[in-house]
């Protein structure tokens, strides 16, 4: 499955065409099977009637209902779902990258943590059903939040080590979760409450609507063209620190942008998704294994890539034990761990850790 | 000249004091050797040269102007700097990492010229690492990797290229090759400051040494007057028994200070 390093860019040259065409039937897939089964036509006919101008799709004798499910129910939700995977999976590269580290994934540096504290904050206060934007608000101030702690505690005199960084890191990733899990303990006096709080932090789209699209798109598209404007960057911090400074990296700024932009990215998708795990981790490394380590490629790829698997994560969340729907984090960690755990027999020695 | 000076500079971190008056210009066409015991500061120099760090006192000039005030992409297009050898834990071919090398005369988003191509190529060549370019270079031994390495810092093509100890992890035949080519990097017009352990290296290839002990510039001159009895045996404390090599060089042998093997 690793493609030799003469055959990557031919692997390259596949590899886009295949990953969006399987995107565009994940798509379809995931919006024509549900409690209602819509034939794939019309699913088709309907999404062109809307993207495309009027009258170049014929949408007539499909009904109101009908497009009212595809349009309103299951496209946002689909949407939601390659706008989380592709975010977790960049914040993964990203960060990948920056620790020199196949193993780093965004949880790493607290920032999951600081976004699932701060949601949990507005279940428990009740904001959250209030209105939709506070939930996602409250996830992004504790993503930033966690992400600044974690670089004012490690950073002296300008310079911000990375092997500390990773290890604050952890610790705060550890704090952060004992308050999360002290508030859910606490908020068990209405089971209500809890019972949400539960849910969200095992991760999940349901009745996901076009304004939870709305509240993460414009992070997600930032934080990809940040880091596509970064690839070269990060790169060449692959070959260390000092190099990268003596080939005309600023690196203490390309680390600052990176970090933030991963906290971005996976604020955004906590906000809308709740707590996923292994996106970050599995979706880089497969990539990597089969199109080489040139984040010039890896990030492109991550952003199709990782909307891909959560798609297909949902669809099967949904579609393995009807009409109860499995909590997506369950899902992806079910096929993720496995997953890594095989790579990590199976190709551990080429990435070095055997 | 080639342009790269350091006047009176000093290093501190913490309040230690890690270099402290450092005085010396990097002289075009020549190898210039630091030696000294570890931690005498031979790193930290090379670092204020390479403008990874700034002085504490002192200043780093390089084109007559403080290196500190030029941007990391003109300094690295004027110097190069091959760090102590880490290792490399991602799978990049050695013509992806030896095209990094280029990065300092690039545009963010630029293709690669064929001006690129063309030094890539003189830099594999010269390196001698062209038959590895389709290798992965976490997959090459030590002395494949330092010479990719230096192929990398080569195909920047700058007039300056700095190296901490480019020989340690290596056997003797892959040592003797490394010095080799940086004596025709020199010879070729290069100003070449290298970190050295080997005294012996540093009386064949070297032009000029600069002995560190403790931070400061205890000898600086032709390693052949410099790396006298005295000045080696007070900085590296130990005995030195100087032998006749069969073309008439001399060979350093070391022995401990108390006589022991």
């Amino acid at each position: 499955m690793s493609a030799t390093i003469t055959a990557r860019p031919k692997a390259v040259l596949l590899y886009f065409p295949i990953v969006c065409g399987l995107l565009f039937v994940a798509v379809v897939v995931g919006v024509s099977v549900g409690s209602t089964h819509i034939a794939w036509e019309t699913v088709v006919r309907v999404i062109g009637g809307r993207l495309l101008p009027e009258g170049w799709v014929d949408i007539s004798g499909i009904s109101e209902a009908e497009q009212v499910i595809i349009w309103m129910i299951r496209m946002p939700r689909v949407i939601v779902a390659a706008l989380a995977g592709a975010a977790l999976a960049v914040a993964g590269t990203q960060m990948q990258g920056m620790f020199r580290n196949p193993l780093a994934e965004p949880n790493i540096v607290g920032v999951s943590a600081g976004a699932a504290l701060g949601a949990v904050v507005s279940l428990v206060t009740g904001l959250a059903a209030a209105s939709a934007l506070w939930l996602p608000s409250f996830a992004f101030v504790g993503a930033l939040g966690a992400l600044a702690t974690v670089y004012a505690i490690t950073s002296r005199a300008g310079r911000t080590p990375v092997a500390t960084l990773l290890l604050a890191g952890i610790a705060l990733s550890a704090l952060l979760g004992a308050v999360t899990t002290l508030l859910v303990s606490l908020s068990f006096v209405d089971w209500q409450v809890a019972a949400e709080i539960v849910f969200w932090m095992m991760g999940g789209l349901d009745s996901r609507t076009w304004t939870h699209v709305w509240i993460c798109l414009p992070f997600v598209a930032l934080g990809t063209f940040s880091a596509i404007w970064f690839t070269r960057d990060l790169d060449l911090m692959l070959l260390g620190e000092e190099t990268s400074a003596s080939l005309g990296v600023n690196v203490e700024t390309v680390k600052r942008i990176v970090l933030t932009t991963a906290a971005l990215l996976t604020g955004a998708a906590v906000a809308v998704s709740g707590v996923i795990g292994f996106v970050g981790l599995v979706v880089p490394h497969a990539i990597r294994l089969v199109l080489g380590p040139s984040h010039r490629v890896l990030v492109p790829a991550s952003v199709v890539t990782g909307a891909l698997f959560l798609i297909a994560c949902d669809l099967l969340a949904r579609t393995i034990h009807p009409p109860t729907e499995i909590r997506l984090g369950i899902v992806t960690a079910a096929f993720g761990a496995p997953f890594f755990l095989y790579l990590l027999r199976k190709r551990g020695k080429d990435l070095g850790y055997f | 000249m080639s342009g790269l000076k350091i006047s009176n500079g000093g290093m501190r971190i913490d309040g230690r004091c890690l270099v402290e008056g450092i005085s010396f210009d990097v002289p075009p066409g020549a190898v210039t050797a630091l030696v000294g015991p570890n931690g005498s500061g031979k790193s930290t120099i090379l670092r204020l040269l390479a403008g990874l760090w700034q002085p504490s006192e002192g200043t780093v000039e390089l084109g007559g102007g403080p290196l500190g005030k030029l941007s990391r992409r003109a300094v690295a297009r004027r110097l190069s700097f091959v760090p102590q050898d880490t290792g490399i834990n991602f799978g990049f071919s050695v013509r992806e990492v030896v095209e990094m090398g280029r990065h300092p005369h690039r545009g963010r988003f630029e293709s690669f010229t064929e001006d690129d191509r063309a030094s890539v190529r003189k830099a594999l060549e010269l390196a001698d690492v062209t038959y590895l370019v389709d290798r992965a270079v976490n997959e090459l031994s030590g002395g494949e990797r330092q010479r990719v390495l230096i192929a990398r810092s080569l195909a920047t093509e700058t007039e300056i290229i700095l190296l901490d100890e480019p020989t340690s992890n290596l056997d003797i035949d892959h040592s003797l090759e490394i010095l080799t080519l940086l004596r025709r990097l020199a010879d070729s017009g290069k100003s070449v400051v290298v970190a050295l352990h080997d005294l012996n290296a540093v009386m064949r290839f070297s032009d000029r040494v600069i002995v560190l002990d403790d931070g400061h510039v205890s000898a600086c001159g032709d390693p052949a007057e410099v790396l006298a009895e005295e000045t080696v045996e007070s900085v590296f404390s130990v005995r030195l028994e100087r032998l006749t090599g069969e073309d008439g060089s001399s060979v350093l042998v070391f022995h401990r200070r108390d006589g022991g093997v």
